[in-house]
């Protein structure tokens, strides 16, 4: 298969010892566009995010970023990619902003653009009297906020999102929102995994359907309501 | 800027904010513990201290150089100890810190790979400050050791250290029967080259280069597959527990950071998939042999406790003479058959247990399978000490056997007894059995200066397997 612009998964298959978890997958997520990864708890959802990161190892198959394959060129495949866990993943050595400050000199961000970024986004997620404290002295609806914030700080054409609004309040996972249609429209790739159908139907373009490590379906997110209804 | 220097940078800052942020608790600890009067007399009680234990350490100086000698002449079993320290740390910690601080650094562009290499690094240079430097001077500030042998014995401990590191990253990474069984080899290699040496009266440096050569050639062998088959979360979760788990804070705190429950080789001991399958119900043993199982996991401070006992009496004895190395194997016997006996009374405390119609002599079997595995352990750390110290070598493995012949009669015999309590029965052992143990345990100890003796209680024994076989079991004890 050729490989295109994007994020391209050909015939995946991921197995932990005799347990196949994900099995020959295949979908391509185009630029500017944001996908979301659904099904039932277990179906392989974080293990496709995992294998994209490079934490889970393939069996077979390949991920491709942009032309640029995983394997042959990982770091450069990386320096393109942003990532929210489900579970905040936080260091207990660095204060809040020196997070944002690793991230920034991780992804080379420009200190001037860096210094701007953590303002707006600080305000919006009402984290700004919490910058020199560090992470286990916050709730983890907050250290949520300083994850997603961390993820949205560089320029990188894919974001791995997974269950972004899960411990967020309400004005917050609305702004998270409007920042990943934000991203997608200046071409970002957003790959997604989310239980909230609701949610996602507002902003998603397509989905793709997950079951015991096989993709059963996928296709636009217009047809959600007959998606919600072989979901449920 | 490049890759690697911003992998480096990004690195050492997280290494310097962890210092800053443990200096910081700390202090905390410290204001929270120490007023002005307090911190004078514990200075006040440190230099008097000091000045206490120097002067006592001068009056031993004879003793100490005396140690110099021992050491001089058997520099070998100094890369044996630290090759074997190695190994079984392997069980417990990875041997290279990658933290959760380093596996999240490789979330974003920096290589996984490369900071691994760079924590390999930190730990030689720590190590080389740690081993080389303050301990030369501590001991060359409080005893008259020559700096030249210091710096001989330091230097070996350093690079079978440092060659050491990346065989213990990779028996981390292996199940336990894997260590154990490398672990085995190598006691016995490190025999093969002690009695070659002794046999064929080769130069020990000879034996040493052989070591040496040997690990380099293992290293070079496991770095071509360092990151292959690696469970990262395990290595992260174990390594987050040594950074934070600070002594000092944790007793100011009252709180005790644990290690982390899923991965600890007890954990995996105990919790692997084949405990999750259902019992055989045509083989009650296998249930028992369950609940013994819990049982000990239950009591494994205390099973640790007599292991780690009968590893210090080994160990310490064996730095005096022959005589008292054979005391310490039949303490070491005597304690693992104790307490055995003292754990199989105390399953039956176990509420459930009690409510079962339970099979004694079942229930017996399945213990005994437990204790025969853990007399493993014990045997391992007696043949360690052998391969050591003894000077008959080639006895080894004939005194193995009768130790461990030994350590079978004495807990069955000790086990039979709390049997016939529990039944209620009147037979108890009897005395001459109880003079047999008592002689078994005086020939135990003489066995290392009379390696001889071995052959002649394992005649005994057998004859008295034999005679015992040819008996009828008397099966009504155990209804």
């Amino acid at each position: 298969m050729e490989l295109v612009e994007g994020l391209q998964l050909q015939d995946v298959t991921v197995s932990i010892r005799d347990d196949v978890i994900l099995d020959q997958i295949s979908f391509t997520v185009r630029p500017g566009t944001v996908t979301a990864l659904i099904g039932h708890n277990g179906s392989g959802k974080s293990t496709i995010m995992k294998t994209i990161l490079g934490w889970q190892e393939k069996k077979e198959g390949k991920v491709s970023l942009h032309h640029i394959d995983q394997d042959d060129a990982f770091l450069t495949f990386k320096r393109d990619l942003s990532y929210i866990p489900e579970e905040p993943f936080l260091l207990s050595e660095l204060t809040i902003m020196q997070h944002f400050q690793l991230y920034g000199q991780s992804y080379q961000v420009e200190e001037f653009q860096l210094s701007e970024r953590i303002n707006e986004f600080i305000k919006h997620m009402e984290i700004d009297d919490k910058l020199d404290q560090y992470p286990e002295s916050l709730s983890k609806g907050m250290r949520q906020k300083v994850q997603a914030i961390c993820a949205l700080l560089p320029d990188v054409s894919l974001m791995l999102i997974d269950e972004p609004f899960m411990g967020l309040d309400v004005y917050a996972s609305d702004y998270l929102q409007e920042k990943i249609v934000e991203k997608a429209k200046m071409g970002t790739t957003i790959l997604l995994t989310s239980h909230q159908l609701d949610r996602i139907k507002d902003f998603a373009d397509n989905y793709i359907m997950l079951q015991q490590g096989k993709i059963v379906d996928q296709g636009p997110i217009s047809s959600l309501p007959e998606l919600k209804r072989r979901f449920e | 800027m490049s890759s690697n220097s911003s992998t480096l940078n990004a690195y050492i800052n997280v290494k310097k904010n962890r210092i800053k942020k443990k200096q910081k608790l700390y202090k905390l600890a410290l204001g929270v513990s120490l007023d002005v009067t307090i911190s004078i007399y514990l200075a006040a009680f440190i230099v008097f201290g000091g000045l206490i234990l120097y002067s006592e350490i001068q009056q031993y100086q004879a003793q100490i150089f005396k140690v110099e000698e021992i050491l001089k002449s058997n520099y070998q079993s100094v890369i044996y100890l630290i090759i074997l320290r190695s190994m079984i740390g392997s069980f417990v910690r990875p041997g290279i810190v990658f933290s959760s601080a380093e596996l999240m650094l490789s979330l974003l562009p920096h290589s996984r790979n490369q900071l691994w290499k760079y924590c390999l690094l930190e730990k030689l240079i720590k190590l080389l400050a740690a081993v080389l430097l303050a301990t030369i001077i501590l001991l060359m500030l409080v005893t008259d050791l020559s700096g030249l042998f210091l710096l001989s014995v330091l230097g070996l401990v350093y690079t079978v250290q440092t060659l050491m590191m990346i065989p213990q990253w990779r028996l981390y990474q292996r199940g336990t029967v894997a260590k154990i069984s490398i672990i085995f080899v190598v006691i016995v290699l490190a025999g093969l080259v002690r009695l070659s040496v002794e046999f064929f009266s080769i130069d020990q440096w000879i034996a040493i280069v052989f070591f040496y050569v040997l690990l380099v050639g293992i290293n070079i062998a496991l770095s071509k597959k360092l990151f292959r088959h690696v469970n990262w979360m395990k290595v992260v979760e174990t390594n987050d527990q040594l950074i934070w788990s600070m002594w000092f804070i944790n007793k100011i705190s009252n709180v005790e950071i644990k290690a982390p429950k899923k991965y600890g080789l007890l954990q995996q001991l105990f919790r692997s998939n084949k405990t999750k399958q259902a019992f055989s119900y045509q083989n009650p043993n296998q249930m028992y042999r369950r609940l013994w199982k819990l049982y000990f996991f239950e009591h494994k401070v205390q099973v640790f406790q007599t292991i780690g006992g009968i590893v210090l009496i080994m160990v310490l004895l064996s730095f005096h003479n022959e005589w008292t190395v054979g005391v310490g194997v039949s303490i070491a016997v005597f304690l693992f058959g104790q307490m055995a006996a003292s754990f199989f009374v105390g399953g039956f405390d176990d509420k459930l247990v009690f409510s079962l119609p339970w099979d004694l002599q079942a229930w017996k079997q399945s213990f005994l399978t437990w204790v025969y595995g853990g007399g493993v352990f014990v045997l391992l750390i007696i043949a360690t000490v052998l391969v050591f110290y003894s000077q008959h070598i080639l006895w080894i493995p004939l005194q193995l056997v009768f130790y461990i012949c030994v350590t079978i009669y004495f807990t069955s015999e000790l086990i039979n007894e709390r049997c016939y309590i529990l039944s209620r029965s009147s037979d108890r052992i009897s005395a001459r059995n109880t003079s047999l143990i008592i002689l078994l345990f005086i020939i135990v100890a003489l066995s290392i200066s009379f390696p001889y003796l071995s052959v002649v209680f394992l005649y005994v024994y057998f004859m008295k397997i034999t005679k015992r076989r040819s008996k009828p079991i008397n099966h009504s004890l155990y209804q």
